[in-house]
């Protein structure tokens, strides 16, 4: 819905036509690719593959009777998607009922939700489609393995003779070419100290990468508003007669201000 | 049922029945300027038959993930084809916005594999997935931009916003029109769509699907695990990929001709785009992996070009 919003910039005229275009694509551009990568990454990492420490390779599944609850909001989640168009006017009533249309815009504003209410049906029924279809393929591939020899084996790879965490790829590692291709923005720092003698001894590799919009905006935002929460405690000093002149002071304020309007 | 209908729905059979024979041909061009014979065109159509018969091994280290990442895979690029204005009719499940919704069914089909790299606990797979996400993440927004390119042009060609942000109007056959009109910019759209078709499809000059070599590899090295029906299914769904691509092209070059007529264009440059495929991959070599991006960010470069262009008129 929001690509939605942001996609009828062409539609504008002048500068807002560009600027909508500009946030369409730099919004739409930025999310997806990298979401799934970034999705990827976690999941991957954290979830799959061999256990990467001791605690991991010990744990043991839970059973169902302690699931239940996590899978409670996954199933929500995944009725929130295929039920969309119903959601969503449940949530536009109650928009509608809280910040009500002008009477001019009102027949415009019905024609833009039945708009959306048509685009979430649609994509409602090809997500479902999807989940169905994903389902047959499974069932047809346990159908045609019912039959057919289906064994556990180390995993297959070259050089990969033993499982082992050792191996297996990091965070870091996982994303490395994407912090490489982002590193200018992102401000990664590599330095390699290499040993260039015949015999090298030991190198040393530093890859540091900082928080941009940590060390950029919150903490010089929050410095600012320290400071002058700071420079505020000045008022507060515990002279009990300086309070009170404060109020006066208020007081007179507010009645200057009450008698010229 | 409606010309329209019939001739979507023919073209989506044509497509799931034809699809494996792309990389025959792109394989039989490629032997053919290597002086050889070759393998037979339908030898995917073989290998799917064969290994639909055959049982599996499956990684110890893996999980559910592994084994349900192909029919994700195969289930997202079926719904995002089906998405497509085939044969020049209108898909009937169309609707404002859908091309968003094919690029992520694309995406989560992409991101379903990269699990099932990722849960062998191979170094080689998760190279491969580290380098899928990587090239994918730089793809998606040049795919976003051309069509945005194309969702301008339509709204200059007095297409309402409920039906130009859809692939039906997209690629009805209205870009092949314009260029009629003098709008030299759309020319760089097919080259802009034909390297995305060798990026997300992993061809050279991206990537080799022949290879033997693990460590230049990235999509065959997500899928070295894979055997048997689940192999079958990342073989059709990489076809079908393919396919869909290649039908995004065939739809910015087909004129608005009767819808006949277009269906059978269509299939035509679909399959001569993968004879084009195969000589690009014949007489190039594969591009060093730090110089993808710079083919991806020309691609991105074309589209931003071809946007202002666009826009100015």
């Amino acid at each position: 819905m929001l690509g939605l919003s942001l996609l009828d910039g062409p539609a504008l005229s002048g500068v807002e036509r560009q600027v909508g275009l500009l946030l369409a694509l730099a919004g739409l551009a930025c999310i997806s690719g990298l979401a799934a990568a970034l999705y990827a990454k976690a999941y991957g990492i954290a979830f799959l593959g061999e256990p990467r420490s001791e605690m991991a390779a010990n744990v043991h599944p839970l059973s169902w009777r302690t699931l239940w609850p996590l899978a409670l909001p996954a199933a929500v989640c995944l009725a929130g998607g295929l039920a969309a168009p119903c959601f969503f006017d449940l949530a536009a009533g109650a928009a509608h009922s809280a910040l009500p249309l002008p009477p001019h815009l009102q027949q415009a504003g019905l024609n833009g939700l039945a708009r959306a209410h048509a685009s979430l049906g649609a994509a409602a029924v090809i997500g479902g489609a999807g989940l169905a279809l994903a389902l047959i393929f499974l069932l047809v591939r346990k159908c045609l393995l019912k039959k057919r020899a289906v064994e556990a084996m180390p995993t297959w790879g070259c050089g990969f003779q033993a499982g082992s965490a050792r191996i297996q790829y990091t965070d870091a590692g996982f994303s490395e070419p994407t912090a490489k291709i982002f590193a200018p923005a992102m401000g990664l720092k590599t330095q390699l100290h290499m040993d260039d003698g015949i015999f090298p001894k030991h190198g040393e590799l530093s890859v540091t990468a900082p928080d941009r919009l940590r060390s950029g905006l919150f903490t010089p935002l929050f410095s600012a508003v320290e400071s002058i929460c700071n420079a505020c405690k000045v008022i507060q000093h515990g002279k009990i007669h300086l309070y009170i002149l404060y109020i006066l002071a208020t007081v007179v304020g507010l009645l200057v201000w009450g008698l010229r309007s | 049922m409606n010309a329209n209908l019939a001739v979507y729905l023919t073209q989506f059979a044509l497509a799931l029945v034809l699809a494996p024979l792309l990389p025959g041909i792109i394989n039989r061009v490629k032997a053919k300027y290597a002086g050889r014979h070759g393998k037979p065109v339908l030898q995917t159509y073989y290998d799917i038959a064969k290994l639909l018969r055959k049982g599996e091994v499956i990684s110890r280290t893996s999980t559910w993930t592994f084994a349900a990442a192909p029919s994700i895979a195969l289930a997202g690029t079926l719904c995002a084809l089906a998405l497509l204005p085939l044969g020049g009719a209108a898909s009937p499940l169309a609707f404002a916005g859908d091309f968003v919704l094919a690029a992520y069914l694309l995406g989560m089909g992409r991101f379903a594999v990269m699990l099932g790299a990722l849960d062998t606990g191979s170094a080689f797979e998760g190279m491969g997935a580290s380098r899928e996400a990587t090239f994918s993440a730089l793809a998606e927004p040049v795919f976003f931009l051309a069509l945005m390119v194309l969702t301008s042009l339509c709204l200059g060609l007095g297409h309402s916003a409920d039906t130009a942000f859809s692939l039906s109007t997209l690629f009805s056959g209205q870009t092949a029109g314009a260029w009629l009109t003098g709008r030299g910019e759309l020319l760089l759209l097919p080259v802009i769509f034909f390297m995305l078709l060798l990026v997300e499809n992993c061809r050279i000059p991206v990537d080799d699907p022949n290879t033997h070599l693990e460590l230049t590899m990235i999509h065959e090295v997500m899928v070295l695990d894979h055997s048997g029906p689940n192999l079958a299914m990342i073989l059709y769904g990489g076809a079908l990929k393919l396919w869909f691509f290649a039908a995004l092209i065939a739809g910015l070059l087909t004129p608005a001709l009767p819808l006949w007529q277009q269906m059978g264009l269509r299939v035509g440059i679909v399959l001569l785009l993968a004879v084009v495929v195969g000589i690009v991959e014949s007489v190039m070599a594969r591009l060093r992996m730090e110089r993808v991006p710079y083919l991806l960010g020309a691609a991105g470069a074309m589209g931003t070009l071809a946007l202002i262009l666009t826009q100015a008129r």
